[in-house]
């Protein structure tokens, strides 16, 4: 990193921090909501029933016309003949496509359902559990750990930015390796240093973590350092590869397919920087 | 209802920390002097306190989601020490998240029509902050530049470069995984890097 970074950091290492022991005891002793306003208050305190019983007759009036709704149709259905009862579609006087070779862009909802209660100190003291493993972040790029499958993949990365299909359907194929690569080991050693992962592809932006592909080739041991350097590429022009032999490797590309351009990285650890160059230099596309 | 105490400088208006509650230096009722789990917690407060606040103060750009986060994830910590066997990993996570949900309150609040995203709600919060900080120049334009990473990418700068952690450290402190820290980590910096180039032409 620049100088000017690691001055930065000096500085803010230097900062006087304040002593809150006194007041974590206070706090721990009297648990209330810690950051909160007068008026954010009261509206915490009113009660919410009649909110409910609003979403309550919202509801229920739309299922009632929904029911409406659905018997006009199913009676229209008959009318019109050949629709049986178990078809999903609705008779159509247009022909239906005779081929589709495009995968389903089904997307899930972008939109947090909810806000993660873990992350909220205005739901009161004494509700965040920041040791309960089971809480996911919910929010941003920290959803990669848990990969949807399939067509549940996303559709834009955490800036908003699409992540073109096409991305997401580009296959790769190298040709030192896997086979040159070490063989895949055997189970891992817990607390063995060199603990025996997976190594991992990312096809799109970063959040393409979500499509992770498994390489058959292993990583061992931990990611680190800093700095990186850029390699010259026969088919993909450049990338930029970081890391070093004891930390592993980051390689990242831009890939333009189909007018479409796609973001790839790639890690793995357990390779020395020839065998990484050598499997980034054969790696190509697969069509 | 009892007098309130004068606020720290740095504090924020709506804060209403428990020092102006008159309970200055009351432990809970289950920890008595002595106890073990305050033990616990006092040597754990020494030993993460001032890194955790300044990875804070560097991942929000804000002293008051700063002193929030910092003094309610030990005093929830404190709330539950018989449960808690990693004080200091439990710490580091409670205190992220908390931070998070302030944060991101305060992107909602800040939030203009037309302006979709969660990034650039969340840089507008950052900056927000920045305004409240008293920081030499060149501790000042480091945040800046952090202000236009993601939070994950500055979180994972933060944790690594600033707060010394391995990348397994950072995932478990931020619920994610290592492979993430990696590759946010790197992201970030190249793109630090370049802002702060930016910064000296």
């Amino acid at each position: 990193m620049t100088d000017r970074f690691h001055q930065g950091v000096e500085e803010l290492q230097e900062l006087p921090v304040p002593d809150q022991w006194q007041e974590i005891m206070a706090r721990a002793a009297h648990p209330q909501p810690s950051v909160i306003s007068l008026t954010e208050a009261r509206r915490a305190r009113r009660p919410r029933w009649p909110l409910m019983a609003a979403a309550a007759v919202v509801v229920t009036a739309l299922a009632i016309a929904g029911a409406v709704r659905l018997g006009t149709e199913s009676a229209s259905k008959v009318e019109t003949g050949p629709v049986g009862p178990g078809d999903e579609e609705p008779a159509s006087s247009e022909p239906a496509p005779t081929t589709t070779t495009t995968p389903s862009t089904t997307t899930p909802s972008t939109t947090p359902t909810t806000d993660p209660p873990t992350t909220d100190p205005n739901a009161g003291a004494g509700q965040v559990e920041g040791g309960d493993e089971s809480q996911e972040q919910g929010e941003g790029e920290g959803e990669t750990s848990e990969p949807p499958q399939g067509t549940n993949r996303p559709t834009s990365d955490s800036n908003g930015n699409p992540i073109p299909d096409v991305c997401w359907q580009t296959q790769f194929a190298t040709s030192s390796g896997p086979d040159d690569l070490p063989a895949v080991q055997g189970e891992a050693v817990p607390d063995d240093p060199r603990l025996v992962l997976p190594s991992e592809y990312h096809f799109g932006t970063f959040t393409s973590d979500a499509n992770t592909q498994r390489a058959v080739f292993v990583v061992i041991g931990p990611f680190g350092g800093d700095g990186g350097e850029y390699l010259s590429h026969p088919v993909f022009g450049e990338i930029w590869l970081a890391g070093s032999d004891a930390d592993g490797w980051l390689a990242e590309f831009e890939l333009e397919v189909s007018g479409q351009t796609c973001w790839i990285n790639l890690s793995a650890t357990g390779l020395n920087r020839d065998e990484m160059v050598g499997f980034l230099e054969g790696l190509s596309l697969a069509h | 209802m009892a007098e309130r105490a004068p606020r720290p400088a740095a504090a924020a208006p709506h804060l209403a920390p428990a020092v102006a509650m008159g309970r200055v230096g009351r432990a809970p009722s289950h920890l008595g002097p002595g106890d073990d789990g305050l033990v616990r917690l006092k040597a754990s407060y020494d030993r993460v306190h001032p890194r955790l606040w300044r990875a804070l103060l560097a991942w929000s750009g804000d002293r008051e989601v700063a002193d929030e986060a910092a003094a309610e994830a030990f005093a929830q910590a404190a709330r539950r020490t018989d449960d808690i066997r990693d004080m200091d990993a439990w710490v580091w996570r409670s205190g992220f998240r908390i931070a998070a949900g302030e944060l991101h309150r305060r992107s909602r609040r800040a939030q203009p029509a037309g302006l979709p995203t969660e990034v650039v709600t969340d840089h507008l919060a950052y900056e927000q902050g920045l305004t409240h900080l008293d920081v030499p120049e060149a501790g000042l334009d480091l945040l800046k530049a952090l202000s236009q990473l993601t939070e994950q990418q500055r979180a994972s700068i933060v944790l690594r470069d600033m707060a010394g952690f391995s990348a397994q450290e950072a995932a478990a402190a931020l619920n994610t995984t290592s492979t993430t820290v990696r590759v946010q980590a790197h992201r970030g910096r190249r793109k630090l890097r370049e802002l702060l180039e930016t910064d000296d032409d």
